[in-house]
């Protein structure tokens, strides 16, 4: 029991410096503003008592606690100025004034978009919501501003790992669950599927010149399984981090690329790969 | 750190880890479906939802507009757009989350978010104008063909019009 015990320690309290904690929390809290940017123009149709989504109804789809703050201020006017204040959290989470709570109410919010109109909502949307409740629960690294974060070479206060353990967690479970549910769909498996997308209404240059690219299109959908299987994995192993961050960037400056409406979702990812961002190491000693 | 908070801290952490490593398990695989049925409250209630199907099969949509179309007694029509308030309208290539929800909500039958557009939608065309009696939710899709029917002849999309409705729009049969 007392092995067991210390061996959980050893996984999830291990100690980091406190800067990798403040990179996730700028990177999110500034996530957060552009998506909150994002549902801006729909807030009132999507959020408020007089939009194109009902609140029972949303509620209906639940099988847990409703807990959205949109409940509490149903109005055009509520919505509008819950938005006002969880971007004013989001600013301060980003600097790292009283960054707890605003953790906290970012938290909060983001829980409150999809429990409120979960139809409307995109993958990136649960990305956020996930990183925001972790992050309510970790060390915060609220003594580093943004700008001190990358001029200064000081090593920060140690703190546990646990949180940032969990969000590398997390990005590993988005990539390889996507993998896993692409191999079972017959367009992945015969290579068709990114002459598709092209061709639809997410391709940003959508026509049918994509045709006479399908064979490269075709290794590229090959590729693209590829890349996402490997993505966690090279960001786990030190040495190899570089290579599955330039991947995991090129990938979704890719779909960025391509797609068209998607920023926030290749945005949103490449926020995660902050969990694993190190500063100050001086070895290739393998960790996290 | 202190002995209770240390203790919370290793049971927080092991309990969130096994919610998101559950994730690997795939929906529609047995033990996938299973565990996420288990974990579906504390899932919705925490928002840590792990469901990451993004693209796992084709888009099948080159083109979507959708628009309520209403009518008078006499036959004349009116169009609106189909968000609220205020009817507006979206472009699906900019503006996902629209496309996500009318791609999503179910109108026959329909679901409740469907069942509470309807009736969101029936109130504002009564208040808007009160000769209308009937409506319709249209969807213009433009469906992408097959590869090999695209090379034939060079069309990339068959346009598909879907109307849902009509719905009265007297108090009696509108709501």
């Amino acid at each position: 029991m007392k092995a067991a015990a210390e061996g959980l320690a050893s996984v999830w309290l291990t100690e980091v410096d406190s800067r990798r904690y403040a990179a996730v929390r700028i990177a999110l809290g500034v996530l957060v503003l552009l998506n909150i940017a994002h549902f801006w123009p729909l807030r009132v149709a999507l959020f408020s008592n007089v939009g194109t989504v009902g609140g029972a109804a949303s509620a209906e789809l639940n099988p847990g606690l409703h807990l959205s703050v949109f409940s509490l201020a149903p109005s055009p006017l509520g919505v509008t100025l819950t938005f006002v204040c969880a971007a004013a959290a989001a600013a301060l989470l980003t600097i790292g004034k009283w960054a707890r709570p605003m953790a906290v109410a970012v938290a909060w919010f983001s829980l409150s978009t999809i429990q409120r109109a979960p139809l409307a909502t995109g993958g990136w949307d649960f990305v956020l919501s996930n990183f925001a409740l972790l992050l309510a629960f970790s060390p915060l690294g609220a003594e580093w501003r943004p700008a001190d974060l990358w001029r200064s070479c000081e090593r920060g206060p140690r703190v546990p790992r646990y949180g940032l353990v969990l969000m590398q967690l997390q990005v590993f479970v988005v990539y390889w669950q996507t993998v896993f549910v692409k191999m079972g769909n017959p367009y992945w498996r015969n290579g068709e599927f990114l002459t598709y997308f092209v061709m639809s209404h997410h391709g940003r240059f959508a026509g049918t010149w994509a045709l006479g690219w399908h064979e490269t299109f075709d290794k590229l959908t090959y590729l693209t399984l590829l890349v996402e299987l490997a993505i966690p994995v090279l960001l786990w192993i030190p040495a190899l981090r570089a290579w599955g961050l330039a991947l995991g960037v090129a990938l979704h400056l890719g779909i960025g690329l391509l797609g068209t409406g998607l920023w926030m979702f290749s945005a949103t990812m490449l926020m995660g790969y902050c969990a694993f961002i190190d500063f100050g190491r001086k070895t290739r000693n393998p960790g996290l | 750190m202190p002995r209770p908070r240390r203790a919370i801290t290793l049971v927080f952490s092991s309990l969130c880890a096994a919610n998101i490593l559950a994730g690997l398990f795939p929906p529609g695989s047995a033990t996938g479906d299973t565990l996420a049925g288990a974990l579906a409250p504390a899932r919705w209630t925490t928002g840590t939802w792990q469901r990451w199907e993004m693209f796992h099969s084709i888009p099948t949509l080159r083109h979507m507009e959708m628009h309520i179309v209403a009518r008078d007694a006499g036959g004349g029509e009116r169009i609106f757009g189909p968000l609220l308030p205020g009817f507006g309208e979206f472009e699906v290539e900019g503006e996902k989350r629209p496309y996500y929800l009318f791609t999503r909500m179910e109108f026959d039958p329909p679901d409740p978010t469907g069942a509470e557009y309807l009736r969101r939608v029936g109130e504002a065309l009564r208040a808007e104008d009160p000769e209308l009696v009937e409506f319709s939710v249209v969807a213009d899709l433009g469906y992408i063909r097959h590869l090999a029917h695209i090379r034939k002849d060079g069309t990339l999309a068959k346009r598909v019009t879907e109307t849902f409705g009509p719905y009265p729009l007297r108090d009696e049969g509108g709501r």
